[in-house]
């Protein structure tokens, strides 16, 4: 895959509540971001690879919730213009975008944030297992994910902090594996073990 | 044949080409503009793509999306259609360089045949005959007040880029010469980045026959005879027919020839047409241009041979060759085409899109053959970002007269409403005694109040 050498913004429209974020030309789809992810204007959801090269699809303005559609099983999936790409629920912001270092507890869930800007990785590496998956039980210290920073890989731990308890499940991820996070971002939803 | 095709255009011809493709056992991509998403002509297709915006320079001229688009489908090749990019040479290099066969003939042609002078050189070299006027492009003011005197008043200076009247001056005096051209220059320069210009002696009048021809890679040209587009309205063709009521069996035959060995002598791939302009009086033919594509009157040359120049196209463009010989073309019959627009030609043919509240056109008011080509039906919406043209009615029968009838009946019988169409226009022009003697030329339209 070349270098996205530029970005576009993803078209945006409404259904009924429900943000819609469409394709701004025809090419191939790739990288995009899982259900759950949490989007925010400016952050990178997949790229398109045209004819001219390749870009990087951006969230734009005026759009914060969380991904509620499943993410195309192709790893290059042909799209043309105007298709739909993501769906994008306006209502899951509130539990998701929890940036102000304090870990609320949002009905039933609670909520890991970045403590610094970067991009997320789920695994190890290539080809491995997730650090973590929904139902998986954390424990002061355990490793949750890496955080690329200026291409320097620090693994993430668990830390009962910020209102954390000492143990807790995994609900979701609510950062996409290979998605750029803002220091504050929410990782993950978490609940008392 | 290719096993997927995809069609870079919308509308009329798009379904046309779909139609061919699917008799050839070709699976047939379509494109669209988020503008026609979801129109019914879309359904011709196996596979449609939108590519961009309603504005065609957002959508239908967007060369690279296009080719995408014909990637990502698994496309072989890429048929233009007429109009958006279909004699943009650019283009069809863009999709060699991308492994996409182009349908139409060699990018190099393409550019030499789009350029004014270029083309009327090689067309001379081979053996056609030019509307006298200066051997190539002019040097100065001078040159030009020197080639019209030789040729005789009036004159025109043409943009050698030109196009849509740009750097086009028509000149009766040595004065009006020395006064047009470097304004004539000038406009030329801004508009297509190329001063030059070339002079002829300028024809008022006369008529505009055009030879549709078909070449092969194996160095084979055959004619299918002319079409005589003689009805316009600023250089819009309006009614097109063949054969042309102004040649004698003899002059079709030698004229016919002359396109073919032509367009063998420059190299010519695909089918493409030859533009001819009959001088009044003298009747003497000149070449005007080539237009390297399908033409949108393609289907009167269609009725009288009984050849399907799409699939033509399809074949020589997957390597086959002409699928006749010359001595295998012959021409039966007589054939009338109108094209119906989505105009009202009683008010400066001012476009009226909108929504198609009836659409039904007889097929069985005889005495002749009738053929409908349109992309639409009763409730289709007309957008306002494209051309005009919702319909083609196309009528074959043994002679002129009986075509003319056929026609009148057909149209007389034609319920379209909810958009203005041309076909009160075509009624008068049929029914007019100018037109149904045969003798008229491009200056005025026959029966239709100037």
């Amino acid at each position: 895959m070349s270098v996205p050498n530029h970005h576009l913004d993803l078209r945006l429209s409404e259904e009924e509540g429900i943000l819609i974020l469409r394709a701004p030309d025809v090419g191939y789809f790739t990288a995009p971001l899982t259900r759950g992810a949490v989007v925010a204007p400016g952050m990178q959801a997949g790229a398109l690879q045209r004819l001219e090269g390749a870009a990087a699809l951006r969230i734009p303005e005026g759009v914060r919730g969380a991904v509620i559609s499943d993410p195309s099983e192709r790893v290059l999936a042909p799209v043309g213009y105007g298709d739909v790409l993501y769906r994008v629920d306006p209502a899951s912001a509130g539990e998701a975008m929890q940036d102000e270092g304090e870990a609320d507890d949002v009905g039933a869930g609670l909520v890991l944030v970045s403590e610094q800007s970067g991009r997320v990785w789920h695994r190890p590496g290539p080809g491995e297992d997730p650090f973590c998956a929904p139902g998986d039980v954390l424990e002061e210290g355990a490793a949750v994910c890496l955080i690329e920073v200026m291409k320097t890989f620090s693994t993430v731990p668990y830390r009962a902090t910020r209102g954390l308890p000492a143990r807790a499940r995994v609900v979701r991820w609510l950062a996409a594996d290979g998605g750029d996070v803002q220091k504050g971002d929410p990782i993950l939803g978490l609940e008392p073990a | 044949m290719f096993r997927s095709l995809l069609v870079a255009n919308r509308g009329e011809v798009a379904v046309r080409i779909a139609r061919a493709a699917r008799d050839a056992g070709v699976r047939a991509v379509g494109i669209v503009s988020s503008a026609d998403q979801g129109a019914s002509w879309t359904e011709e297709f196996d596979e449609v793509v939108c590519v961009g915006g309603p504005a065609p320079a957002e959508s239908y001229l967007r060369m690279s999306a296009i080719v995408q688009a014909a990637r990502q489908t698994g496309c072989a090749a890429v048929h233009p259609g007429w109009g958006f990019l279909a004699e943009n040479a650019r283009f069809a290099a863009l999709c060699e360089q991308n492994g996409l066969t182009f349908i139409g003939p060699a990018p190099s042609t393409m550019e030499r045949m789009g350029l004014k002078w270029p083309s009327k050189v090689a067309m001379r070299a081979a053996g056609l005959d030019l509307t006298p006027g200066s051997d190539g492009l002019l040097t100065d003011v001078d040159e030009a007040v020197r080639v019209a005197q030789e040729v005789g008043y009036p004159v025109i200076l043409k943009a050698d880029a030109g196009g849509g009247g740009r750097g086009m001056r028509i000149c009766r005096t040595e004065a009006e010469v020395r006064e047009a051209f470097p304004s004539a220059r000038a406009e030329a320069t801004a508009a297509f980045g190329n001063g030059a210009l070339f002079l002829e002696k300028f024809v008022t009048g006369g008529r505009h026959i055009e030879v549709q021809i078909i070449g092969d890679r194996f160095g084979r040209a055959v004619h299918l005879f002319e079409r005589d587009c003689s009805v316009q309205r600023n250089h819009q063709k309006l009614i097109e027919e063949s054969p042309s009521p102004a040649l004698s069996a003899e002059e079709r035959t030698e004229l016919g020839a002359r396109a073919a060995q032509a367009a063998a002598a420059i190299g010519y791939v695909g089918a493409g047409t030859i533009e001819f302009l009959a001088a009044p009086e003298t009747g003497r033919l000149s070449f005007m241009e080539m237009n390297t594509r399908l033409q949108v009157e393609h289907p009167v040359t269609e009725m009288v041979t009984g050849i399907d120049i799409v699939r033509e196209q399809l074949r020589i463009a997957a390597g086959g060759a002409v699928g006749f010989t010359q001595d295998g073309v012959s021409l039966e019959g007589h054939s009338i085409e109108c094209r119906i627009n989505a105009e009202d030609p009683s008010d400066g043919f001012r476009p009226t899109p909108g929504t198609l509240d009836e659409f039904s056109i007889p097929l069985d008011l005889g005495p002749g053959r009738v053929r409908v080509d349109t992309h639409v039906r009763e409730g289709a919406e007309v957008p306002p970002y494209y051309d005009s043209l919702i319909a083609k009615v196309i009528v074959h029968a043994a002679d002129r007269p009986q075509a003319i009838e056929t026609m009148k009946r057909t149209l007389g019988g034609a319920r379209i409403t909810g958009v203005s169409t041309t076909i009160p226009l075509h009624l008068a022009v049929l029914g007019s005694d100018e037109f149904t003697s045969g003798n008229y030329d491009t200056r005025s339209i026959p029966g239709w109040p100037a």
